[in-house]
């Protein structure tokens, strides 16, 4: 399921920041790196998972390779939260109506 | 990606009772078992502690007697209006926030939900806000760093 890849890599702050740099546009590895205080091999297994979970996508531009945002993967998680409140508010009401039952005389 | 969640139920009980059950009873309907840091762990569900101030946290707690901080509460009157959100410190602007009105209606209670906060600036924003990524484990808490640790 992608949206559970989704959260679990975005559950470390350096792939977070490494989500942040790139909003402000494509980028290569070199330039992520520079922004971080990570090794730049740290940086690349990042983007690695960060890819895998559907967040970035990646293309050739030259010799360089050109990370970006992938924002289905992003709808993917917002689809998640979605139905986990459709969850949460139905279990609410069920709860509501149970409670309800009891004042009832 | 900016539009916030937006969802409603209407229960049949007054509006402080459907408060009272939304916040301090909340783990007597939390759907814990599929929705909690415990359940991505692996380890049972125990509760969930709902405080009644600003500035505490909403935490859950599983079987082993580990605690996850879900949330801060950012705004509790009792009967009426709920909001809380994760990254207390933040400003209101950067982090996803949840709000949940309760209306008196013919019905009950109208219990109006969103989860907004996605709409950050940044020539991404569409597809991506800050805020977004600091608030997406609201409710998932910190889930995911334990859970799958092939991601760790």
């Amino acid at each position: 399921m992608t949206y559970e890849h989704a959260i679990a890599a975005l559950a470390d702050p350096s792939r977070r920041q490494i989500i942040e740099c790139l909003r402000k546009g494509p980028q290569p590895v070199a330039q992520i790196a520079g922004g971080l205080p990570i090794s730049r091999p740290a940086v690349s297994q990042h983007l690695k998972v960060l890819s895998d979970a559907g967040l970035l996508s990646v293309r050739a531009e030259g010799n360089k390779r050109l990370y970006k945002l992938a924002p289905a993967g992003f709808e993917d998680l917002r689809a998640y939260l979605d139905s986990l409140w459709d969850d949460a508010l139905a279990a609410f009401e069920r709860a509501a109506i149970e409670k309800a039952k009891g004042q009832t005389p | 990606m900016k539009t916030p969640i937006e969802k409603s139920v209407t229960v049949p009980l007054s509006p402080q009772d459907a408060f009272d059950l939304f916040t301090e009873n909340m783990d007597t309907w939390w759907p814990g078992e599929n929705h909690s840091v415990s359940a991505q762990k692996n380890v049972e569900f125990k509760n969930i502690r709902f405080p009644k101030h600003v500035g505490e946290d909403i935490v859950e707690q599983d079987a082993n007697g580990d605690t996850h901080i879900w949330d801060s509460i950012i705004a509790y009157h009792p009967g009426k209006y709920l909001a809380f959100h994760r990254h207390p410190g933040r400003p209101a602007d950067q982090a996803t926030v949840v709000t949940v009105t309760f209306t008196q209606s013919a019905q009950g209670t109208r219990c109006d939900l969103t989860h907004g906060g996605f709409d950050i600036l940044g020539p991404e924003a569409d597809a991506v806000s800050t805020s977004y990524l600091n608030g997406w484990d609201l409710v998932l808490g910190c889930f995911c760093s334990a859970a799958v640790p092939a991601y760790a």
